[in-house]
């Protein structure tokens, strides 16, 4: 095997000018001479990126679905009538000719995927060296003596130090040539002249072979991976395109569409006992090679890499006729200098690239005609039957590259454009939307979401250090955007998107956490947390929580101990869930009945209130809202009936009660799910007005005097989502309501929002009404009843305050604040 | 200040992409460096000080561990190495450790709820350590510029989420680098592909992940639940992480960079090594390179090695006991397959190793999502049918009807859709073809990017009850 590769390296490192030309064959050895001025890089620049690209093995799986299709018409026929005429392989001299099919195959790079297994962890090879790869024994290939080899140097230490600390460009060194070895150019370049009609397999062979074969002793620190930094970085620096490590790349240039037909000159897998290929061909440098490595390396450092070997004027002179006949590559214009070497104006940015492309033509022409040149003397040799087959083959495929090349021309600039454009588009759109969202109007309120829109942050240092004023600034941008509504319904109307369209008005769906209950949770469930929509009307599910129901009487019972001569209710409602959810979801919601009468007989002193069978025996009647989480006025008045009941006082009845309704109404749940359901379904909103005149005083939370105002606000003040807050007015204190029930009776109501729609109907069984919400109280309960003399004192809560986070509130209110 | 906020996409990027285009190449660098530096002290106007303190020491560092004595740079490298890590722990573990101290010794050290680690830590010690390591290996020399290493430190489109880029990888980039509408074209194009899988995929699995994970009572969850939960996070997570990753990617291609890939669909992986080559690829690049292969254990090391990988990766994605226990069950895994051998794992059917892999992850994923082990316990076991949930319930057929063509569409991203059709038009071949799915991919970007908007828009819903209940 090396025995026949080292024939081959030799018999392809013949001086090819003398095979050209014919008449002078150049010495092949040379004695140094000077120069004057270092040239540079003898491999051709066009050469860099098939060469990078292959050797970094990304692009080593060709698209072989696009090789297969290429419907060279001309080739098919031609391969039939050869294999009928000629069973035999055509002659060398003659194969010129069927190019297309016979374009080597790609290097093979055989180690690659496990290499690129191995960055991951647990992959199955462990690898000896430090940094994971395998180190295999070298089998150096000997180069002919055709030039004068000097000591090596010892590169193990200075060969990266050279790469990565690049000098600027150096003055004239007369020592200091670029030299490369024969067998690099030999390589590199296209030998379109080699004729091997004995060893076709071997040629093969040697294109076939890894190109990450051993690695020589000197980077035995971890030679690949430095290989792999470099074509990395000149990859990056030369701005190819990186390719994605794991998709199969097409050979074409990327955003280029591809034409029929177009992959003339790209490579073709062909089968490997009869291609040998006469085609023009890049052979990536053999970077296990010292030699062609050194040289690969020189390209990127402006130290000449190896000073003892000596190029022939054999080897210039094959440099200089290789370059001229170069074929047509993507990135063939791409003529940048080294960055590293012109550090003072390190940008340079790729501007050759549409260069390339307009003397894609030139060069394409340039190109077939030099093959033209070669083969016509081809046609002559071949069998008379055969000529007439392979010139109409020459000829279609010159048809076919130029028209190609046009087709490319075309494409890349339709490309160009289409990226133009979606540049331009997507940019367009960004700052418009930006400048939209600095220009426009900006809300201040939401009232989807009954809060306000939030506001630009002052400046202080203080923000700023602790971060609030950035937050800030951003929260606002975020949050303020104008036609926020609009949005934020079109949010809703695309979140019905996500499932299957409602069928019918019995569509459940689940907002929020949900499980089915089984014991009761450390921590409550607080409404809206986990919501159920079933038949047009939104339950929030209820966890009760462990020894809240204990808590909560325990609370009421010292409340009540504090007060000996105040009779103190306490009322526990139950919220719709009780009352609508369907059997079949009963299991994610524990019972709030349950709740309810635990804690009834828990309360020693005080008078429990229960309104559950009150609510049950209505609850084919409007007593809870559908889309907001409270009752109804309707509930509520039930729940007063059952209260004045263990009151003991007078009471205004249905029938005496004026109600006002109104429509459109949609309440908290649908902020809370969003549900188009909802929105969709709105219901009515009433409240009763009782007869008699009562006045109406609001106080702050520490019961300091603010206002007159209405115990019944206007619904037109609110939006659809907060009609409920037309109780009290929306007013979250302390409420004082005188009435003329005329009977000195004085109730303080310390209550959750649930107990707003219950005043109204009180204001004849009480001469005096203090309403205060647990939540935001601030003073000591049992001192705020001495102080307003309060004969009757109503605890009126939900399940959920009863049982949740809302009971830390009650028990500041009691016990904390005491003075 | 993250990618999927209005601020970011609509004040902050275009101000940064047109004052870079704006800019001189050579200033380029600057302005770069300039926005990076507002994008972090924008979100952390304290933890910039701790990120501009790590840029200097490391680039000292740096040049103490390229310097030729071996001890000098031996000793820079263990200092740069504790260091960062110090950094590391302390900022993202320092609760985590207290109060594994307070449990094991008994002691009062006091420890804040509400301590948030600054975005990005966990990223830039990686990329210092990294360098650090490579200078220490000769891999690339000790960077000169400080301008170049700071950008380096700093680059924001990297910064809050990964990839985690390696010096050598992008040094070249600093240096030269293209600029051209086509490179905006590309990079807002990945950009908005991520942000969907953020705002419109991951965001709203994660509904679903919380509907049926994050009851209190989680015990009480049903078998399919509980799967059904456990896959929807999956899921989220992924989408999160690719989507911020393919911003990151497309940020710095806006910018001229080429940015690795992160991730590789990896729930097309036929085994857990796979994908765990597919999952977060550079943070597993990381973890093997420097890690793996520490020779400590002797022979034994490519076992161990995976175990110290694994508890290392858990504690970095978080400073919580169920983090150490989801890398340690990786490592074990993977471990187990290692030591089958792959050519023995191939010889088991592709479809049997694909449901296999596909348990194991959703194993993983439950233990990723419960930081309180008893739950995690618990979901666990209603996984396996132990549990006390029953089999299935109504709330699992409600919310998969309510959600089908989310999910739908979530499992097709999860496979490389796009890319397909692209090649299957590609080889169609026509120029007619071609400018047709030109233009639908633009129109689909620019209603992805008004969609994902919307969803945005509605990120800051709060509702406020009218009333404390």
């Amino acid at each position: 095997m090396s025995e026949k590769k080292n024939s081959f390296m030799q018999s392809e490192m013949r001086p090819l000018s003398a095979l050209r030309k014919g008449s002078e064959a150049p010495p092949v050895k040379e004695k140094r001479t000077k120069r004057t001025a270092p040239a540079r890089v003898p491999v051709p620049q066009n050469n860099i990126g098939n060469t990078v690209m292959s050797l970094t093995g990304q692009n080593k799986v060709t698209d072989t679905s696009t090789m297969q299709r290429t419907p060279f018409r001309a080739v098919n026929r031609m391969q039939k009538v050869r294999e009928q005429v000629n069973p035999e392989p055509v002659p060398a001299m003659h194969r010129e000719a069927d190019e297309t099919e016979r374009i080597p195959a790609p290097p093979v790079v055989k180690e690659m995927p496990e290499r690129s297994r191995m960055h991951s962890i647990g992959m199955e090879d462990v690898p000896e060296t430090m940094h994971g790869y395998r180190t295999e024994p070298e089998m150096p290939i000997q180069p002919e003596p055709l030039y004068e080899v000097q000591p090596e140097p010892d590169t193990e230490n200075e060969e990266p130090e050279v790469f990565y600390e690049p000098e600027p460009e150096t003055a004239e060194d007369p020592v200091s040539e670029p030299e490369i070895p024969e067998k690099m150019i030999s390589e590199t370049e296209y030998d379109e002249e080699i004729i091997l009609e004995d060893e076709p397999e071997l040629l093969y062979e040697s294109m076939n072979k890894p190109v990450y074969e051993p690695k020589s002793p000197e980077y035995d620190n971890d030679p690949e991976s430095f290989v792999q930094s470099i074509q990395r970085e000149i990859q990056m620096s030369h701005g190819y395109e990186p390719e994605p490590v794991f998709e199969k790349r097409s050979v074409y240039p990327e955003r280029t569409p591809r034409p029929e037909g177009y992959n003339v000159y790209e490579e073709v897998s062909a089968p490997k006992q009869e291609s040998v290929s006469y085609r023009k061909r890049a052979v990536a440098p053999d970077l296990s090679n010292k030699a062609e490595r050194d040289e690969f390396f020189s390209k990127y450092t402006n130290k000449p890499s190896h000073r003892h070997v000596r190029p022939t004027a054999a080897l210039k002179n094959k440099k200089e006729q290789s370059e001229s006949v170069l074929p047509e590559h993507k990135e063939s214009g791409n003529k940048r200098e080294n960055p590293f070497l012109k550090r003072e104006n390190p940008f340079l940015r790729n501007n050759k690239k549409q260069e390339s492309i307009s003397h894609a033509a030139e060069e394409e022409q340039q190109e077939t005609e030099t093959s033209e040149q070669i083969r016509q003397p081809a046609v002559e040799n071949v069998r008379p039957e055969m000529r007439e087959v392979i010139e109409g083959v020459v000829r279609m495929q010159r048809l076919e590259r130029e028209s190609a090349a046009e087709m490319e021309k075309e494409a890349v600039r339709g490309s160009k454009r289409f990226h133009t454009i979606r540049g331009i588009a997507i940019m367009g759109v960004t700052i418009l939307t930006g400048v939209f969202m600095l220009a426009g109007e900006k809300p201040v309120y939401s009232p989807q979401e009954n809060r306000a829109i939030a506001k630009m942050p002052e400046f202080s240092v203080q923000s700023l250090m602790r971060s609030e004023y950035t937050h800030g600034i951003s929260g606002y941008f975020n949050d303020a955007v104008p036609m926020r509504s609009v949005f934020k319904k079109a949010v809703s109307v695309m979140s019905n998107l996500k499932g299957l369209p409602e069928f019918d008005k019995n569509e459940t769906a689940f907002y929020g956490s949900a499980a089915e209950m089984g014991e009761a949770p450390e921590k409550a469930l607080e409404i809206g947390e986990s919501v159920i929509i079933n038949n047009l009307r939104a339950m929030s599910l209820y966890s009760g929580s462990q020894g809240g129901e204990e808590r909560y009487a325990e609370l009421i019972n010292e409340f009540t101990k504090s007060l000996p001569d105040t009779a103190v209710y306490s009322m526990v409602a139950p919220t719709a869930v009780s009352f609508y959810l369907p059997e079949k979801y009963q299991k994610y919601s524990a019972s709030e009945k349950e709740s309810i009468d635990k804690i009834n007989i828990l309360l020693s002193d005080a008078v429990p209130v229960d309104v559950y069978p009150i609510l049950a025996e209505h609850k084919e009647e409007e007593i809870y809202a559908r889309t907001d989480h409270h009752w109804t006025s309707l509930g509520a008045y039930y729940a007063c009936e059952a209260f004045v009941k263990a009151a003991e006082t007078d009471f205004t009845y249905k029938t005496n009660l004026t109600a006002n309704t109104f429509s459109g109404y949609v309440g908290s749940m649908y902020t809370m799910t969003g549900s188009k359901v909802l929105s969709n379904n709105p219901e009515n909103f009433e409240y009763f007005i009782a007869p008699g005149r009562y006045s109406t005083e609001y106080y702050d939370t520490s019961f300091r005097f603010m206002d007159h105002g209405k115990l019944i606000g206007s619904v037109a003040d609110h939006s659809p989502v907060n009609y409920y807050s037309v109780f009290l007015d929306g007013n979250n204190n302390i409420v004082h309501v005188t009435t003329e029930a005329g009977n000195d009776r004085t109730l303080v109501v310390f209550k959750d929002s649930f107990a707003n729609a219950m005043i109204p109907c009180l204001t004849t069984s009480f001469s005096d009404i203090y309403v205060c919400d647990i939540t935001t109280f601030e003073l000591n309960a049992h001192d705020f009843c001495k102080e307003t003399g309060a004969t009757d004192v109503l605890f009126a809560v939900s399940t959920f305050s009863a049982a949740g986070e809302n009971l830390d509130c009650l028990e500041d209110i009691i016990t904390d604040n005491a003075e | 200040m993250v990618f999927s906020e209005l601020f970011f996409i609509y004040l902050f990027l275009p101000v940064c992409v047109i004052l870079y285009y704006v800019t001189k190449e050579k200033y380029r660098n600057i302005v770069l460096t300039i926005f990076s530096i507002v994008f972090y002290a924008w979100g952390e106007p304290i933890y910039i000080w701790l990120l501009l303190l790590s840029v200097c020491m490391n680039y000292l560092l740096g040049k103490m561990i390229s310097y030729e004595t071996d001890g000098t740079s031996k000793f820079g490298l263990a200092l740069g190495l504790l260091l960062n890590t110090g950094i590391l722990v302390i900022t993202q573990h320092a609760g985590f450790i207290a109060e594994n101290i307070n449990a094991i010794a008994g002691t009062a050290i006091p420890v804040s709820e509400n301590i948030i680690a600054p975005i990005g830590t966990a990223f830039y010690t990686l990329r210092a350590s990294s360098y650090l390591i490579d200078c220490f290996w000769g891999r690339i020399p000790a960077e000169k510029k400080f301008s170049s290493f700071l950008l380096y430190m700093s680059l924001f489109p990297i910064m809050p989420y990964g990839p985690i880029v390696r010096y050598e990888e992008i040094r070249s980039q600093f240096i030269c680098r293209s600029a051209s509408i086509v490179n905006i074209s590309e990079g807002m194009g990945r950009f908005i592909i991520g942000l969907a899988k953020k705002v419109l995929l991951a965001d709203q699995l994660s509904l679903i992940a919380d509907q049926f994970l994050g009851a209190d009572n989680i015990e009480m969850q049903t078998v399919l639940g509980s799967w059904y939960g456990v896959a929807a996070f999956a899921l989220q997570v992924y989408f999160t992480l690719s989507g911020f990753a393919d911003m990151a990617i497309g940020l710095g291609k806006v910018f001229g960079f080429r940015f690795e890939e992160n991730f590789n669909h990896p729930f097309m992986c036929s085994d857990v090594t796979d994908f765990w080559q597919r999952w977060h690829i550079t943070l597993g690049k990381f973890f093997h390179d420097y890690l793996l292969y520490i020779p400590i254990f002797g022979k034994r090391r490519k076992y161990a090695g995976l175990f110290i990988v694994g508890l290392c990766m858990g504690l970095w994605h978080g400073a919580s006991w169920n983090f150490v226990i989801w890398g340690i069950f990786f490592a074990a895994i993977i471990a187990a397959e290692t030591a089958l051998g792959r050519k023995n794992l191939r010889k088991i059917p592709t479809a049997v190793r694909h449901v296999y892999s596909k348990i194991i992850i959703a194993v993983s994923f439950a233990m990723f999502y419960f930081t309180n082990t008893s739950d995690m316990g618990a979901c666990l076991k209603n996984m396996f049918f132990i549990g006390d949930g029953g089999f299935a319930d109504a709330l699992l057929g409600v919310s998969f009807k309510n959600n089908i063509f989310l999910i739908a569409a979530a499992v097709i991203a999860c496979f490389p859709v796009s890319s397909f059709i692209k090649r299957k038009a590609e080889e169609y071949g026509s120029q007619r073809m071609y400018t047709f799915m030109q233009t639908a991919e633009t129109v689909a970007l620019c209603v992805l990017l008004a969609v994902s908007s919307v969803f945005l828009v509605n990120s800051t819903n709060e509702p406020m009850l009218c009333f404390q209940i």
